[in-house]
């Protein structure tokens, strides 16, 4: 087992490795830039460095910095949190040639899966049912329409070093395909540094159902069930739940089966998530995340696995110690991102938080680095916290959000908890009823408008 | 930057006086420029006192009665006296802070003579030490003429972004 892990993340997440590695007994070593001096988990940590000024490029994603602590601290181990170097197979590899381990899946299946027309190939290579598509990246716009006259508009033009959303353009028309073509590839470029691009149908109400899987990379992996992330704004996931309400056992069983076969096969280490865009009982991959994801509580609560004490002793080098029929889902459990942003317009709002009282009692969970008197900084993404909760069913699980919701108190800057506690009174989010645009759509509604002023 | 906190020595006995212990709470009391500190074990209690020449600090360790190297006393940081000079130091234009994590080397070979020493005279560009990471040493040099007043880290220290290394007023 390893003695000493540098965390090398921020915010809720870095404390969320902090947390799992003290109960492991292993050391921990914080790194921070200048502007997170203050962060709980450097507070709480062993150790601590100070590796950079506050720009990500000059601490969190400085990788000679990142290799200087672990040779000053004398880690053994590195967890890279999710974002930053998380997927970043170059550090991997880097960290493997100093003898220092990578919490993390291997090196060339993070590679695999960071290139989305690969990573497609090998899914549906794997079983894993695909959104019909082009085959791999387009050459021109003759192809272009040859293959979406094939597969039927609407279509999307995707980034192939793309993902999280990004780099994407829907073309309703054969008339609209060159322009969606044009600029999905000129954003892909500035974003990503590569403009290949590929084709898939664009489904038109699917939900976003992913699994969560964890393997050992010795031929053994498991599923974990679903957790539906159908809930996002611009791409970014709002509200996510599991069991998903639109999934029924068999189904979960069939394509976790699925994907749990797929990552044994692949020799698969650690934990990763498969996503899905799922409409009229169809699954069709869209990407593999080869890391931790922020919405991992739900899973934990629904199954009562530890995913990041998992992860941190399948990279020690022990065999999955958990078999697919020892997974059971009980209940339901839904978790809420909160952000340092106005609820109503998103814009973003760093500052100090003068109050701070996070809700507590049975089934209630808060993921949170944020404390009174803690200051967001202004330089990183918004998320402040998380708040998870789980009940014996899903409507259980609905009554302890409203509460939990209405019992949580931010002050000092603009939270998005309104809007949460605006989402858990709607019909819709109650019955389950939602696809990925639903969130935009009700954002513009009438009701959403009103509950803002 | 926070380092792990210090294990306690086991004390070694010999003839009734703890000589191992007394010298450890010399070092205590150095380290956290303590006027004082006392112990007490078993019916036997030990007094270290010393003179302090530099200003107060600011934290006082009152040594809990009890068991030798009780672990609060532990917990305090060693590098102390060094936590506040740095405060005093950061804010300072003279300070010349380190641009990078790694291990701070004050001489160019281990038996060679270090860079620089305090009380010299510098000019801005002059090479004050070194700092280095995996195998690479990055020379530190002077950001601007003085004299050369304050050395706060150690010959092998290990050294975090932004920590204050020398002051030249």
């Amino acid at each position: 087992m390893f003695d000493k892990i540098l965390i090398a993340n921020r915010g809720e997440i870095a404390l969320r490795v902090l947390r799992a590695a003290k109960e492991l007994g292993i050391a921990t070593v914080a790194v921070y830039s200048t502007a997170d001096k203050e962060a709980m988990h450097v507070k709480l940590a062993d150790e601590s460095v100070c590796i950079g000024p506050p720009p990500a490029r000059e601490s969190y994603l400085n990788v000679p910095a990142l290799l200087a602590a672990c040779e000053i601290t004398g880690a053994d181990a590195v967890h890279p949190g999710y974002g930053f170097l998380a997927e970043n197979a170059r550090f991997a590899d880097i960290l493997a040639e100093h003898g220092i381990a990578f919490i993390g899946p291997k090196a060339e299946h993070i590679r695999l899966m960071g290139d989305k027309i690969e990573a497609k190939r090998t899914a549906a290579r794997l079983g894993i049912p695909c959104v019909p598509g082009s085959a791999g990246a387009i050459a021109d716009e003759a192809e272009a329409a040859k293959v979406a006259a094939e597969i039927g508009y609407p279509v999307l033009v995707k980034a192939a070093a793309g993902g999280g959303g990004r780099g994407m353009r829907v073309a309703n028309s054969a008339d609209e395909l060159a322009d969606a073509l044009a600029n999905a590839k000129m954003e892909a470029k500035a974003a990503f540094g590569d403009d290949a691009v590929y084709l898939e149908k664009y489904l038109a109400k699917p939900r976003h159902i992913e699994f969560q899987v964890l393997g050992d990379g010795k031929g053994r992996a498991i599923h974990l069930g679903e957790r539906d992330c159908s809930l996002q704004r611009r791409h970014q996931k709002v509200w996510e739940e599991g069991p998903s309400p639109a999934l029924n056992a068999a189904q979960r069983e069939e394509i976790g089966g699925v994907c749990a076969r797929a990552m044994a096969e692949l020799g698969y280490v650690g934990v990763g998530t498969i996503e899905f865009l799922f409409e009229n009982g169809g699954f069709y991959f869209i990407e593999m995340n080869t890391r931790i994801q922020v919405e991992h509580p739900v899973t934990e609560m629904i199954t009562g696995i530890d995913l990041v004490n998992e992860q941190i002793k399948i990279a020690a080098g022990s065999p999955l110690s958990i078999a697919q029929e020892d997974v059971r889902i009980q209940g339901a459990a839904i978790e809420c991102r909160l952000n340092a942003e106005h609820p109503g317009t998103f814009m973003p709002s760093p500052g100090r938080i003068s109050y701070f009282h996070p809700p507590g009692g049975l089934g209630v969970r808060v993921d949170s680095a944020a404390y009174q008197g803690y200051v967001i900084p202004p330089y990183y993404d918004s998320l402040i916290g998380k708040l998870i909760v789980h009940g014996r069913n899903r409507t259980e699980a609905l009554m302890r959000l409203r509460r939990a919701l209405d019992e949580f108190v931010v002050e000092g800057v603009e939270t998005t908890l309104p809007l949460y506690r605006t989402l858990v009174r709607n019909l819709d989010v109650q019955n389950g009823q939602y696809d990925i645009h639903w969130l935009e759509g009700f954002l513009e509604s009438d009701e959403a408008k009103a509950a803002r002023a | 930057m926070k380092k792990p906190s210090v294990k306690p020595a086991v004390a070694s006995e010999a003839g009734g006086f703890d000589l191992a212990v007394v010298a450890g709470l010399a070092k205590i009391a150095a380290a956290n420029d303590l006027s004082e500190v006392e112990v007490e074990r078993e019916g036997m209690r030990i007094r270290v006192a010393r003179e302090r020449h530099t200003i107060a600090a600011t934290h006082v360790l009152a040594a809990p009665p009890g068991a030798v190297a009780a672990a609060p006393m532990m917990a305090a940081p060693p590098n102390l006296l060094a936590a506040e000079t740095a405060i005093d130091a950061v804010d300072n234009p003279g300070t010349v802070k380190s641009p990078m994590v790694g291990t701070a080397y004050l001489r160019p070979t281990p038996d060679a003579k270090p860079f620089v020493e305090v009380g010299a005279t510098v000019k801005a560009g002059d090479k004050l030490m070194l700092v280095e990471a995996m195998k690479t040493f990055n020379e530190i040099v002077a950001h601007r003429s003085g004299k050369l007043t304050q050395i706060m880290i150690e010959d092998g220290a290990p050294v975090e972004y932004g920590q204050a290394l020398m002051v030249i007023e």
